[in-house]
């Protein structure tokens, strides 16, 4: 499989399968409307987090946002001379609910990009929709579902299916826009993305879970009511 | 408590100095490309003061470890005054109805 998707995608490409877009590669056409839904929905979020957060919870959300930028650094091999990182939405969302996990990832992306220039600052809109957006809705609609009828396993299951699917969203909206753009062919970079992306959406997954194994054990009551016993 | 979220704190920062020596090598598909692209004349909107996320002048390791440690502190001090400025917001709202 490895040798057919290396002889599909673009020299170059089998690398690291980053879900970063940098400056440059979409065109305005893909990158403000994607960044005026991102803005929306992060001015949303945080209009919901203004009015719901407790003062208590100011340092435990800046210190997971500390933790998924760190984890965004520790970038893993993945295969054929290809490395990712993982992207932590669905383990923001559950630890911290939808609004909140929205406030917390942009500021992560805005950091990113304004200190590293790690995704462009046109590209900042789409890198939330691909990144934040697409991971933090499937997770806020089906996590709980899954928590309130199966209690911790549920929770443990749905987040490990979420990262997996949202790590395959996030990969194929990135080869959409760079196409929509005329950056890259469709079928190429949505093989060579969503391909590799089949192995970090697992280990995306096993992140989040063992993560959430962690805090059971240890902090139980960081985890959403009907998952903390 | 304070101490336990400054532990936290010390662990995650720790953790992205620490990416300098522990994560991949291989560069970033999406880098590669844009560094195509610059030769062909495209360029980044601006020059980030920690350029690919290493502190300039410093050799590789170390300087990525900084830059790490950095970015990490910095997301955290962000994420702390954004977050308490949108609590406080709401308690100003708030006195009038009070």
């Amino acid at each position: 499989v490895l040798r057919r998707l290396r002889a599909v995608i673009p020299a170059g490409a089998a690398r690291e399968q980053d879900v970063h877009i940098p400056d440059g590669f979409l065109q305005p056409q893909v990158w403000v409307p994607l960044g005026a839904v991102s803005a929306a929905a992060v001015g949303y979020g945080a209009r919901r987090t203004g009015r719901e957060l407790d003062e208590r919870q100011v340092p435990l959300l800046g210190v997971l946002g500390a933790f998924v930028f760190a984890a965004q650094m520790l970038n893993f091999p993945v295969a054929a001379g290809t490395s990712a990182h993982l992207l932590g939405a669905v383990l923001l969302t559950v630890l911290a609910g939808p609004w909140a996990a929205s406030v917390v990832l942009a500021a992560v992306l805005v950091v990113q990009c304004l200190l590293f220039m790690d995704g462009g600052l046109t590209a900042l809109g789409a890198n939330f929709f691909n990144m934040g957006l697409l991971a933090i809705v499937p997770a806020a609609l089906a996590v709980p579902a899954a928590t309130r009828r199966w209690g911790r396993r549920g929770l443990l299951a749905a987040a490990f299916a979420v990262s997996f699917v949202s790590s395959e969203l996030a990969a194929a909206a990135v080869a959409l826009e760079l196409a929509l753009s005329g950056t890259m062919p469709l079928r190429p970079a949505l093989l060579a993305m969503t391909g590799f992306h089949l192995i970090v959406g697992l280990g995306e997954g096993l992140a989040t879970v063992a993560v959430l194994r962690l805090l059971a054990a240890a902090r139980p009551h960081l985890l959403p009511a009907g998952a903390q016993s | 408590v304070r101490r336990r979220w400054l532990a936290a704190l010390a662990v995650a920062i720790a953790l992205g100095a620490a990416s300098a020596y522990v994560a991949s090598v291989h560069p970033d598909t999406l880098e590669r490309t844009a560094d195509d692209l610059q030769a062909a004349g495209v360029r980044p909107a601006f020059t980030p003061p920690l350029p690919g996320a290493r502190v300039p002048g410093l050799d590789a390791k170390p300087g990525g470890a900084l830059a790490g440690a950095l970015g990490v502190a910095a997301t955290a001090l962000v994420l702390v005054v954004v977050l308490r400025l949108l609590v406080r917001r709401r308690a100003r709202a708030e006195k009038p109805h009070a």
